[in-house]
């Protein structure tokens, strides 16, 4: 209730920004599960709080999803307040009042559906790994984490890993044309370098969310500011040296967002690619305050 | 101390949420009244617009071009910079310039501005 408490404002009015060229978004590459999804709401109405409320109920489950993940490694209000942290965080605020970023709620959606029936079924999360591509070509990521998620917590062997990973080769085949296809005539590891540096500084607004923008202006990731916010993330590592539980939530920020270092978009990065890393943020900010992460840096150690 | 901070942190987060969504709805306001829109945004979608071509994105640059073009029309003149030119100039500089690689001037929403 407050997280619509929290949205409503943003339901009713006119398309903003990209959501008037919306069908144009959706219908690029092989995003056929968002197709189906503003299909149907389409059909349904084609007024712009038609689009809004499927993605506020997308981000509704999404939140449900963080919970349920959330209660496996923490307390259970732990998990309550990583859900209400996910849902109600102003970083996520673009992804869900802009009915064009369908495709990155839909993403996060499959992918946390996947590391939760990677318990029960290693087809089914493979499957919705594969709904995770359909929905956006990033969700890639869904591959990569499912393994990462059940190996940290000592579910599944290093081979398991490794033959899941070999399964996933040929989605990422199929995503490759859209890493290939948008070149910038830099360098690939000056395309990293500065792609890593713009999703730093998009997730240090998860800490301080001010300045938030639908426009980001990167022009200020000179050599030299790259060089700066390379050296942000080799101290969190620092950190994560003594307090292992940080390096796990940083490298599955890392994992959910590797597409998006080889993904040169005209604008830059923008805030609603975040989303799904602001999963593992929520369920870290949730794990140090509960005090749970000595017992997780235990846990890890022992791996 | 823990529980306290955790609860701090989310009633900011609603609370920061609650107002750029509020901003948002701002938003929806501007882009309904589009030909009182404010100067800045006309100059950001050119930008975006010029930055889509730099990178090969012709379907991106072209949207952006186009509505920056529409949203520059009827509207005071903003204040500049002394040495800055007029805003009519540089919007006309810089659709001309998309235009040896994309024919935006031929669009009826640029057409006044490439041809004045």
């Amino acid at each position: 209730m407050a997280t619509v408490a929290i949205y409503a404002h943003s339901l009713s009015g006119e398309s903003v920004y990209e959501d008037l060229r919306q069908p144009m978004t959706i219908a690029f590459g092989s995003r056929w599960i968002s197709r189906v999804v503003v299909w149907l709401t389409q059909a349904v109405s084609m007024a712009p709080i038609a689009g809004r409320s499927v993605s506020l109920a997308l981000h509704l489950v999404n939140g449900v999803l963080v919970w349920r993940l959330a209660s496996a490694v923490l307390p259970e209000l732990a998990g309550v307040f990583a859900c209400a942290l996910f849902l109600w965080h102003p970083l996520n605020t673009e992804a869900v009042a802009y009915a064009a970023n369908q495709p990155e709620l839909l993403v996060a959606l499959f992918t946390l559906s996947a590391l939760l029936l990677a318990d029960r079924s290693r087809v089914l999360a493979w499957l919705a790994c594969g709904c995770a591509v359909l929905a956006k070509e990033p969700g890639i990521a869904a591959f990569l984490l499912v393994p990462a998620w059940m190996a940290v917590r000592g579910r599944w062997s290093a081979r398991a890993c490794v033959v899941w990973i070999a399964l996933s080769t040929l989605p990422a085949l199929a995503c490759w044309p859209m890493v290939a296809g948008h070149g910038n005539g830099l360098p690939v590891l000056h395309t990293v370098a500065l792609n890593l540096s713009a999703i730093g500084w998009l997730l240090t607004k998860f800490v301080v969310p001010v300045g938030l923008t639908v426009l980001p202006d990167w022009w200020w990731l000179t050599p030299p500011a790259i060089g700066l916010c390379l050296a942000g993330w080799m101290f969190v590592y620092a950190i994560g040296a003594g307090i292992p539980a940080v390096s796990v939530v940083a490298s599955f920020v890392l994992l959910s967002v590797l597409p998006r270092l080889l993904w040169v978009l005209p604008g830059g990065l923008r805030e609603h690619h975040a989303y799904l890393a602001t999963v593992a943020l929520s369920v870290g900010a949730a794990g140090w305050l509960s005090s749970t992460h000595r017992s997780a840096d235990a846990s890890i150690r022992s791996l | 101390m823990r529980a306290l901070i955790g609860a701090v942190a989310l009633a900011s987060c609603a609370v920061i949420s609650a107002a750029r969504l509020e901003d948002w709805r701002s938003d929806q306001a501007l882009f309904a009244a589009a030909t009182e829109v404010t100067p800045l945004f006309p100059a950001a979608a050119l930008q975006r617009g010029a930055v889509a071509l730099r990178y090969g994105q012709w379907w991106d640059a072209y949207a952006w071009t186009i509505r920056a073009a529409i949203f520059s029309e009827p509207r005071p003149e903003p204040p500049r910079y002394p040495g800055q030119p007029d805003w009519h100039t540089r919007v006309r500089g810089q659709l001309i310039w998309i235009d040896a690689a994309l024919p935006v001037c031929d669009l009826p929403a640029a057409r006044g501005w490439c041809s004045s």
